[in-house]
């Protein structure tokens, strides 16, 4: 398909004309701007959504929380990284018996900037579960998701990491499943020549990952879409009975508040702000209040990470961030990849303090680690919270907490197959380090309880319900608010239950549906009113 | 003043970090061990983090400073403690049978090796070949707290 590209612009020109940032407007007190389509968010959904839409001819704005950051502007460092580009600078945290950290980009490009580039078609027993008991139906049917998979593997340029970026860390893992005759695969990701430099979660230094930042903010740019970063939704405006507009407000790095920004949507709202980040949104304007379900029923991946000491070198430091996968378990509800940490993570990661802890430092070079994913079944809430927090309540089930020892022994044990002389299982109640498998008999003995590991969620999921009825959901089949005309969700907000494997390609293949389905209504609504498509509005400054 | 460590914090934190990662027996981790852009790590680390991380660091600090009697059954502070019985405060604290008491070491664990870890002078005395050749904003002259 032709791009539309604005004038005198060459194609793979950056469009940085396009993005209005708090820098841009600071000494104005309000703007404002109308489009076709407002979107709220530009991670894996927001952006697909933009992208697509602004290139079948619609007016788009995309309104973006965090700072527009670009690949020379990246350190390695990861306390530079969470500071600028992760939600609450990596602290946002779910509280239960144990206080779990929740990991979330917070910048142009979302989550698909920090994230690990793994990229995942939804299974199809997920699928089946959604038509049958969440009463989905035909709607995003698996055949139609496949066809959009199919187009972001194109447009994302998925592929499995080749053997030479896997590195120490994804082959040790790769040979502690064949000893023990489990399968595993290296993982699908969407990277064009990686060259290894394990720094996916920090943002890719060489722009290699095709994360949002990369691929669909810059096409939707180029295709005449808008984008505000540094800009908060705040609220909705109405118009004749619909959702017709977003107010936001634009804020510097530091969260000075800058000038108010008021937004006109002719057609559609459309929400992809996380799945913490929208039932705040719809809660604040009302949305969804007769289901009593928005901010309810969230789900997660809750993950730990097992480390082992090798005598050969690993480098983790060298390759992919994350370069191999078993599904072996999927139907046991676990996952396991290899996860490269920088230093400072995994320092914090080991065990002991004082000496013993810089002797381990010393070997970094010869650690490995892998982590266990699992497939909760626990759920929990967000709501907003004191001192302009979210209140994020999550806390696993005995039964998960179940499965993620099994995981962190079966881990444990493949450590030792890959040839590992040292084990730190990271248990409260098991010694900081093994030498042994047998050592791990004693996990068994040890309550299920959440507070013995240390896990962290990277993925949420639900806490929007999409169903058929606005009395057990949030939102329509066809992802449009059920008491808010106008407005559409498209993230993992929407999603019945979590998935059990990474995410991002699902997230975005619902919102590559929703997309097309919107691009119709769009232009439908355009030949009914008989407009004609709209030229840029320029910012209007209010007062 | 939420987001100020008082001069008696700052070096409580400092104590607390130095208990946590002190000198390697090699000499190679002297720098380390330092703290050197401890005061603008922590400034950095108070403009930009959210308020309650801000309140819950300087709650978890006096917790730290005042927990002896209790840990190691010694009537003073911690800041009145040699090195390795400060080593050993938080120890005991990390081995608690109470979640949030043994999280506590590992809360100051986690800012003592971001801290200390992202210099690229540390990752080259371990060997480590730095991607970054300038250390973070807040480890530089004229940096944050500079």
């Amino acid at each position: 398909m032709m791009m539309r590209l604005p004038a005198g612009r060459a194609p793979g020109e950056p469009v940085t004309d396009a993005i209005t940032t708090f820098s841009d407007v600071r000494d104005q007190k309000a703007l404002r701007d109308a489009a076709d389509v407002i979107v709220i968010g530009t991670g894996a959904a927001g952006s697909v959504v933009a992208g697509l839409l602004a290139e079948r001819g619609v007016d788009v704005v995309m309104v973006e929380e965090g700072p527009h950051v670009r690949a020379e502007e990246f350190r390695t460092d990861m306390d530079s990284s969470l500071k600028r580009m992760w939600r609450d600078s990596g602290f946002q945290t779910a509280m239960g018996r144990a206080v779990t950290p929740v990991l979330q980009g917070r910048c142009v490009g979302g989550t698909t900037v920090i994230n690990g580039a793994i990229m995942h078609r939804m299974p199809e027993p997920i699928h089946a579960i959604w038509q049958r008991e969440h009463g989905l139906g035909d709607a995003f049917s698996y055949a139609d998701l496949e066809r959009a998979f199919d187009q972001l593997d194109i447009d994302l340029s998925v592929a499995e990491a080749p053997e030479s970026v896997l590195g120490g860390n994804s082959t040790l893992l790769r040979a502690g499943l064949a000893a023990r005759g489990l399968s595993g695969n290296a993982i699908a990701r969407n990277v064009v020549g990686c060259r290894g430099s394990a720094h996916c979660n920090q943002g890719c230094p060489t722009d290699r990952k095709q994360s949002m930042l990369v691929t669909f903010v810059p096409r939707a740019l180029a295709a005449g879409a808008r984008l505000y970063a540094n800009c908060a939704a705040r609220d909705f405006t109405w118009h004749a009975g619909r959702v017709g507009g977003v107010r936001a407000r634009f804020r510097n790095e530091d969260g000075r508040p800058g000038p108010r920004l008021e937004l006109q949507a002719r057609h559609a709202v459309v929400v992809a702000a996380s799945a913490v980040q929208t039932p705040l949104l719809l809660a604040r304007a009302g949305i969804g209040r007769r289901s009593g379900l928005v901010g309810h029923r969230l789900q997660a991946h809750p993950g730990t990470a097992v480390v082992g000491a090798f005598h050969e070198p690993v480098q983790m430091r060298k390759g992919a961030t994350q370069g191999y996968e078993s599904t072996h378990f999927w139907h046991e509800r676990m996952k396991f990849e290899t996860v490269s940490m920088p230093i400072e993570l995994i320092a914090a990661r080991l065990p002991g303090l004082g000496p013993a802890l810089v002797e381990q430092l010393a070997n970094y070079d010869h650690l490995a680690v892998w982590g266990v994913q699992v497939r909760a079944r626990a759920q929990g809430s967000v709501a907003q919270g004191l001192l302009g927090g979210t209140s994020i309540r999550y806390q696993l089930l005995p039964e998960d907490v179940h499965v993620l020892k099994r995981g962190v022994r079966v881990l444990s044990e493949l450590m030792f197959e890959a040839g590992a002389h040292t084990v730190y299982p990271g248990v409260f109640g098991l010694p900081d380090q093994i030498q042994s498998p047998d050592a791990l008999a004693a996990l068994d003995a040890l309550a299920d309880d959440p507070a013995r590991s240390h896990c962290t969620i990277a993925h949420l999921f639900g806490p929007a319900l999409r169903g058929t009825a606005a009395s057990n959901s949030v939102v329509t089949t066809g992802l449009e608010a059920h008491d808010a005309p106008g407005l559409f969700v498209a993230d993992s907000s929407v999603f019945p239950t979590n998935l059990g494997v990474n995410p991002q390609h699902t997230i975005s293949a619902v919102a590559f549906l929703l997309a097309e389905q919107l691009s119709e209504t769009v232009h439908r609504r355009r030949s009914i009113l008989r407009e004609r498509p709209t030229s840029k509005a320029p910012v209007l400054q209010l007062s | 003043m939420v987001r100020v460590l008082f001069g008696v914090e700052r070096r409580l934190a400092r104590q607390i970090f130095e208990a946590i990662l002190p000198s390697g027996r090699d000499g190679r981790l002297d720098e380390l061990a330092h703290h050197a852009a401890l005061e603008s790590y922590l400034a950095e680390l108070f403009r930009t983090a959210p308020l309650r991380v801000c309140l819950g660091f300087r709650l978890l600090l006096w917790c730290v400073a005042l927990s002896p009697p209790l840990s190691i059954c010694r009537f003073t502070t911690f800041g009145r403690l040699s090195p390795g019985e400060r080593l050993g405060v938080l120890r005991t604290l990390r081995t608690s049978r109470i979640y949030l008491v043994r999280e506590i070491p590992l809360f100051f664990k986690a800012f003592a090796c971001f801290e200390a870890l992202a210099s690229p002078a540390t990752q080259r005395a371990l060997l480590l070949e730095p991607h970054d050749d300038a250390p973070p904003r807040w480890a530089r002259a004229g940096g944050a707290g500079d």
